[in-house]
């Protein structure tokens, strides 16, 4: 699966949030990453979008959208008819400096996250995308370390992972990482044999449970 | 000390050991989804425990 993070900040290299975000992706490979300036090419644009499986969008929220720097972007070089991105994803990771609390019915902000990103799930509907759950980062200031590195690997499953929501995929996607990291180390390689052998049992006990359920139907 | 304990105890050093964040990270979450598989692995034990039973084999 070949990702492309489009980031969107005016001030990118200030940004903590973008930071970490672009170091928590080192070591993987297949995304690219793509901060939008103010000027580019339209062609070249469409081009990237068109190659990659999943399109993320990754800005901090200003004034309940996105930044203007990315609507340009997306007025630009988003056409119906001159851009075909018929069942590819559209993911967002979006920042905001206020708590999530804020962010429901009876709250400060008064509606949902959902619904202030709404605009973008119609951009991805219109397009014939497929719009993924966001991850909304609240408060990033405020994460403590523990918050951060659940996060970080949230955020590596997001850009990586085809299935993210799957218990199956997140399972193969840390086996498949142990593997790379378990070169002549056999306490990792134990692991993974636990990590499989469960694996197989829990199959084993789906499948008979299915075949229970079967049974009593 | 039983598989999960073993390999609990394992995950814990890895953590305490990491020489980076993305590292520590990485364990910290693994060590998250092997408990999550345990759970599961125990609920479907109980389901499949629940549906064995049956009055008539009383």
């Amino acid at each position: 699966m070949k990702t492309l993070i489009i980031v969107a900040h005016p001030q990118i290299e200030n940004s903590t949030t973008q930071q970490f975000f672009k170091e928590g992706l080192a070591g993987f490979i297949d995304f690219t990453w793509h901060p939008i300036a103010n000027e580019y090419q339209i062609d070249e644009e469409r081009e990237l979008l068109q190659q990659a499986d999943r399109i993320i969008f990754q800005f901090p929220l200003y004034w309940y959208s996105a930044p203007a720097l990315l609507k340009q972007w997306i007025d630009d070089v988003f056409s119906v008819k001159q851009l075909d991105l018929t069942n590819k994803e559209l993911g967002l990771v979006v920042s905001t400096g206020s708590p999530a609390k804020d962010f429901q019915a009876g709250g400060l902000e008064h509606f949902t996250m959902s619904e202030v990103l709404r605009p973008f799930e119609m951009l991805a509907n219109k397009m014939k995308m497929r719009y993924l759950v966001p991850i909304t980062v609240f408060q990033f200031a405020y994460l403590n370390k523990l918050e951060q590195q659940y996060l970080l690997i949230q955020y590596q499953q997001y850009v990586t992972l085809t299935n993210f929501d799957s218990f199956d995929s997140k399972i193969a996607w840390f086996n498949e990482i142990l593997k790379q990291k378990s070169t002549d180390n056999s306490e990792l390689e134990q692991i993974i044999t636990v990590l499989e052998d469960n694996e197989d049992a829990r199959h084993d006990l789906l499948m008979d449970v299915n075949q229970f359920k079967q049974d009593e139907d | 000390m039983d598989t999960q304990q073993w390999v609990e105890m394992k995950i814990n050093e890895l953590i305490e050991n990491s020489q980076t964040f993305p590292d520590q990270a990485f364990y910290r979450e693994l060590k998250e989804i092997m408990t999550e598989q345990y759970q599961r692995i125990n609920q479907l034990q109980g389901e499949l425990d629940g549906r064995m039973w049956s009055p008539e084999q009383w």
